[in-house]
């Protein structure tokens, strides 16, 4: 069965983001397939690369990055939460004229097309919010 | 068949809005503070659920995080993130109260 899961919440503010993490990695263990990860609202800020949380606490753009590399999964940001966020990959950065980008792959900048496409595509729909 | 996700504590009118909205044949998993909701002698609400035989549930991990194992409403039912999948698959569509 194919899961889209949507993350709402953000990193260190609510358990939203830890939660969907340990259900993707269940719907995995499960032998499910992940159709997308779609980050929306607060839930941008875990596409955040610049987030350096202490060493021994949960890295959760870290341990987002790691499950979609192992996994090659789909983890897509909605653009217009990112941008007045400040989550912004090279390119965005550049044509905002802002001195860095803080978003790179597997993060991918896409719009809410994508979330429409998952709940169409997907067998069900996971949401996480704060 | 729904299966109704709730992550707010019996304070917030998640659980009641939840409970006006949940029909037969759908099922309820407390996630987050929402495990709060299961503790003894807290919910009429919920009470009113299980009475309604609608099958609800607890994330372990959750209700050891808060320290509530052993004040838990004996009729919910305790599982991992894998029978949280596994209830999602069970059940056709689900509906997120916070």
């Amino acid at each position: 069965m194919k899961f889209l899961i949507v993350v709402q919440g953000g990193p260190y503010t609510s358990q939203a983001s830890l939660s969907a993490w340990h259900f993707a990695r269940a719907v995995l263990t499960r032998g499910h397939e992940i159709y997308r990860i779609f980050f929306y609202h607060d839930g941008v800020y875990n596409a955040n690369g610049l987030l350096s949380p202490p060493q021994d606490e949960v890295n959760l753009h870290e341990a987002w990055r790691l499950l979609a590399v192992e996994n090659d999964l789909e983890l897509v940001i909605c653009v217009a939460s990112a941008l007045r966020r400040g989550i912004l990959d090279q390119t965005e950065a550049s044509r905002y004229e802002k001195p860095l980008g803080n978003v790179e792959a597997p993060f991918i900048i896409s719009g809410l097309g994508q979330l429409i496409d998952g709940t169409i595509n997907a067998d069900r729909t996971m949401t996480f919010g704060s | 068949m729904i299966l109704h996700t709730l992550n707010k504590s019996p304070d917030h009118p998640a659980l009641n809005r939840c409970a006006g909205f949940i029909s037969d044949g759908d099922c309820l998993i407390l996630i987050e503070d929402g495990v709060y909701c299961a503790a003894t002698n807290d919910s009429s609400t919920l009470n009113n659920l299980l009475l309604r035989e609608i099958p609800v549930f607890c994330l372990q991990a959750d209700v050891e995080a808060r320290g509530l194992l052993n004040r838990l409403n004996p009729a919910v039912q305790l599982i991992d993130y894998e029978g949280f999948v596994t209830l999602s698959t069970e059940q056709t569509k689900s509906k997120r109260w916070g």
